[in-house]
């Protein structure tokens, strides 16, 4: 039974939290702080565990240095780190550049793909009969893998920076497209209703109701098409070559150098991770009216 | 109180909504088709407070759409003040009912949006911001402006609704089930509160409910609707008291009771 009257706003939670008693307070903060140290203990823990286990396992191999020992890898990361914006020569390019050329080309692929994947997922999302027309080809082309286009690419384009973005944007505009078609397919259909009976202009109803409602999915989708983005272009530089995470990787490889490796692959999740996260924060865009 | 407030019986006016012989059907898997509306005439006067009422399913907000236009309707034809309704139409309020306020505005926002999508509208933001508020303030809800619906109750949030409707001025006002959604006490609440503002904003209203209560305080006509498929309306109740009314006088009205136990026994006989 819902307690609030109409008059009330719906602030219980806080008023309540205001009105507990000191005593209570206290507790659950000193139950916040116990968890944060539990936390980070078990964190700590495992981290250690988890050296300590690299260690062992890589220390007494007589493998001619092929295994990344920690030691090694520490010291090669505050050299990669030492060099990161070293530009001398084809050759010999700093970590810092390789990982804005993975970067630029992420991005400039993954925003085309955006630019006609949001568009396009909106006109199939609100008519079926674009939808049933495009359907099969989405459905056919979704499941293949971005990186069976670079051939493709190269022999179209000619051109292996193009292909690289040619290939970030096949991976990015399926997830794009489906979560855009899905996320309007969820709008609630009396917010279309009103829009029509306010006699709005599909201009209104695009961008004052249809896009904000849709934007959740939309938000989804670039979510999981950036991620995607990120996995695939490490691939598809080792194939390319230039600059790029993937080609340092691979050429890392060629030269046996595997401590390189490891740091690239810490490099490369840390950043995922960090455009993951900004991407989710376009959720606050939706407009306030 | 006396019978002799209704329009229809005191004149002769054309109707400002004629339903002229519509039905309705929908494409059924079994079927092929079912008609769920059968052959329907009301004809509805200006300033009249109409009910719908019937059992689940009849086809109530099928006719409401119909109305609203949203809907299409396939025999007959459904006029505004002579013109068939085709097409949604600001002339048109429409309070549905689960509340649809967009959920990134807030309760100002909501109904200034309503407003400002006026086609041709020269009103300033300013203009149109004052009207918002004052339609907020004939539902008690001027400190909540500011709100995003998901911080209002249901109450609330239905009322935002109804300045919403209120607000566009239009000719009909059409209810779909507005306080359906609600506990008892806030329903009861928010009745007469809308008895107040029917009687303050002369206007037509067609409303849909399932509360016989509710009927009888708020319409001066109440239509009871058979159960479906192929439903039509099986009566036509003038009800008969005066305005302004209050609830205390019309429960105690002998023939609220009279009233009250025929619609029930006719919504629960089929
Ligand atoms: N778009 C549609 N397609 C197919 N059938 C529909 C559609 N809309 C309504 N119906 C059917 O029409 C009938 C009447 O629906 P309607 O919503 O008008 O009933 P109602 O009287 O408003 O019921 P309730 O009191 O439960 O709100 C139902 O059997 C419903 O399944
Ligand atoms: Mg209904």
């Amino acid at each position: 039974m819902s307690t609030q009257a109409p008059e009330t706003t719906a602030s219980a939670p806080s008023s309540a939290e205001q009105g507990a008693p000191e005593a209570l307070q206290r507790r659950a903060k000193a139950q916040r702080a116990r968890d944060r140290v539990r936390t980070t203990g078990l964190f700590l823990a495992f981290f250690l565990a988890f050296i300590a286990v690299w260690h062992l396992g890589t220390a007494g191999l007589d493998d001619g240095g092929l295994a990344p020992t920690p030691a090694a890898t520490w010291d090669r990361l505050l050299e990669m780190l030492g060099d990161a914006f070293l530009l001398d020569g084809p050759n010999n390019v700093g970590i810092f550049y390789h990982l804005l050329a993975s970067i630029q080309r992420v991005l400039l692929g993954f925003g085309i793909a955006a630019l006609i994947a949001i568009p396009l997922g909106l006109l199939l999302g609100t008519s079926q009969v674009f939808n049933d027309g495009l359907d099969p080809f989405i459905q056919v082309l979704k499941p293949v893998s971005p990186l069976a286009w670079l051939p493709l690419g190269l022999a179209l384009l000619r051109d292996s920076q193009m292909t690289a973005i040619f290939v970030i944007f096949m991976a990015a505009l399926w997830p794009i497209l489906i979560a855009t078609i899905d996320g309007v397919r969820r709008v609630n259909p009396l917010y279309l209703d009103l829009a029509k009976s306010l006699e709005a202009d599909t201009r209104t109803s695009t961008f004052k109701v249809l896009l904000p409602a849709t934007l959740p999915g939309i938000v989804t989708g670039l979510r999981t098409a950036l991620s995607t983005a990120w996995l695939v272009i490490v691939a598809a530089e080792m194939i390319v070559g230039g600059r790029g995470m993937g080609h340092f990787v691979w050429n890392e490889w060629n030269a046996l150098n595997t401590p390189s490796i490891v740091v690239a692959i810490v490099i490369i999740g840390g950043v995922g991770f960090i455009l993951d996260r900004s991407i989710a924060q376009l959720q606050r865009l939706v407009p306030k009216g | 109180m006396t019978a002799q407030t209704m329009p229809q019986e005191t004149t002769a006016a054309p109707p400002v909504v004629k339903i002229d012989g519509i039905t309705k059907g929908f494409p059924n898997r079994k079927k092929g088709f079912q008609r769920i509306v059968a052959e329907t005439n009301v004809d509805i006067q200006e300033g009249e407070f109409i009910t719908i009422i019937g059992p689940s399913g009849c086809g109530k907000s099928t006719i409401l759409k119909m109305l609203a236009g949203l809907e299409s309707v396939d025999e007959g034809a459904i006029l505004l003040e002579g013109e068939p309704i085709t097409a949604p139409s600001r002339q048109l309020g429409i309070v549905f009912q689960q509340h649809v306020l967009l959920p990134w505005m807030s309760a100002r926002q909501n109904v200034v949006f309503a407003l400002e999508t006026e086609p041709g509208s020269t009103s300033t933001k300013e203009e149109l911001r004052e009207r918002a508020d004052k339609y907020l303030d004939l539902v008690n809800l001027s400190h909540a402006a500011d709100q995003r619906p998901s911080q209002l109750s249901g109450g609330m949030q239905q009322r935002v609704g109804i300045a919403r409707a209120f607000a566009l001025e239009p000719k009909v006002m059409l209810l779909d089930e507005p306080l359906g959604a609600l506990d008892a006490l806030t329903r009861h609440e928010l009745q007469l509160q809308l008895l107040r503002l029917c009687e303050q904003q002369k206007r037509t209203f067609i409303m849909v409910t399932h509360d016989v209560d509710e009927a009888l305080l708020l319409s001066d006509r109440i239509l009871v609707m058979g159960s479906g498929p192929n439903a039509e309306i099986i009566h036509d109740i003038t009800v008969p008291f005066g305005r302004p009314r209050d609830a205390e006088t019309v429960e105690q009205d002998a023939k609220y009771h009279e009233l009250r136990s025929f619609l029930l026994g006719s919504l629960t006989s089929h």
